[in-house]
């Protein structure tokens, strides 16, 4: 089983989602003043990966949004360029809200998963929270209009990656189940479907962590305290969306992430 | 598979595969421990391996294995667990029995009912 390693290139965040534990407190580590990581600590966990027996799946975030950091594609890069035959990391996954995508940061992501220099799958995957359907849901999930920008980002890398006949990353598009947006999920699963189909790609409709071997619609539960309300209403959701096996055995297999 | 209502706390799959590594370069357990009660180190002063397979982390994941939840990190003591992954018991075994934590590996595989 891979290690997933989260290097945390911030602990900022341009959005203020509600179910998220960035969101909650301006220190959101409770520690030192929010800020972004050095290149000299990035460097230096990087490098040091030439020493771990270990598989390594390396993961640019934890709390913040990692495309906030000023230096994100010159990190990227790095991490890169020294991972030729995959002797640092075998899988490279980004976590982001999609928010701070442009044209230009699209080729660099693609070029990346584009190196002959290691494995064709290195880049796994792009997960994309979105978490809404319509605008303003969006805007009261999340505190900011940014839901038309974050479909655009998230077609648009998707077209791209047709054009250049790539495979990897897959992209992932996850909502996270809440009794706020509920209402929304089938609308959320006909339009994905639809951009789906349109670019002629396969997916996959899921409750749990995805094998990430095809494009995912990830319909996520909300982790909180009462975790048995929110499975409960996790289940309705996918009952009406007509994705679960309820009684499956192996049902929430979280440990797969 | 995470537990129902009723299901037994299981040992948690982050001890094994998800170091969280703040800004500043210090390693945790797990994205749940946002305020880093189970730190482990920092990055930039130890080499990444000697952090997450040393001795203080060994030591929780025997400690959820022998189901001592109190005895591992101070966030795993208050984790309401169902919210992240349970390790794989074939895996759990493994480590058990690879680390020569022999004694664990068979008080997990009773209380479980496993074979050997």
């Amino acid at each position: 089983m891979a290690i997933n390693l989260n290097l945390e290139l911030t602990d900022l965040c341009n959005i203020r989602c509600r179910m998220c534990g960035q969101a909650e407190h301006p220190k959101v580590h409770r520690l030192n003043p929010n800020s972004f990581m050095s290149w000299e600590t990035w460097k230096h966990s990087v490098d040091s990966l030439a020493e771990v027996d270990d598989e390594i799946d390396l993961c640019p975030h934890w709390l913040g949004e990692p495309c906030l950091h000023p230096e994100f594609d010159r990190f990227i890069r790095y991490a890169f360029d020294s991972n030729e035959d995959n002797r640092l990391f075998r899988h490279f996954k980004l976590h982001t809200n999609g928010t701070l995508l442009n044209e230009q940061r699209i080729d660099a992501l693609l070029d990346c998963a584009n190196r002959k220099d290691m494995a064709d799958d290195t880049f796994r995957f792009v997960h994309f929270s979105v978490d809404a359907f319509t605008p303003q849901m969006y805007e009261n999930i999340k505190k900011y209009d940014l839901g038309h920008t974050v479909y655009k980002n998230i077609v648009r890398l998707l077209e791209r990656r047709t054009e250049k006949d790539l495979r990897w990353p897959y992209v992932t598009v996850a909502f996270i189940v809440m009794p706020e947006n509920q209402h929304e999920a089938l609308w959320f699963q006909s339009y994905w479907r639809r951009v789906f189909e349109q670019l002629d790609l396969d997916y996959e409709e899921v409750y749990d962590w995805p094998q990430r071997l095809a494009d995912t619609m990830y319909f996520r539960r909300l982790h909180q305290e009462d975790q048995a309300a929110a499975d409960q209403l996790h289940r309705e959701v996918l009952d009406r969306l007509d994705i679960l096996p309820l009684d499956a055995p192996g049902a929430f297999i979280e440990e797969s992430f | 598979m995470s537990a129902g209502e009723d299901e037994p706390r299981r040992p948690c799959a982050g001890l094994w595969n998800t170091p969280m590594v703040y800004v500043n370069g210090e390693v945790t357990t797990c994205c749940l421990d946002q305020h880093l009660e189970n730190s482990l180190g920092n990055i930039n002063e130890q080499p990444f391996t000697a952090i997450w397979h040393g001795p203080t982390n060994h030591a929780w994941r025997v400690a959820h294995a022998e189901d001592r939840y109190q005895d591992s990190g101070p966030f795993c003591a208050r984790c309401n667990w169902r919210s992240a992954g349970a390790m794989p018991h074939d895996k759990v075994l493994s480590y058990l029995e690879r680390t020569g934590e022999k004694k664990a590996a068979a008080s997990y595989r009773k209380r479980w009912k496993l074979k050997e």
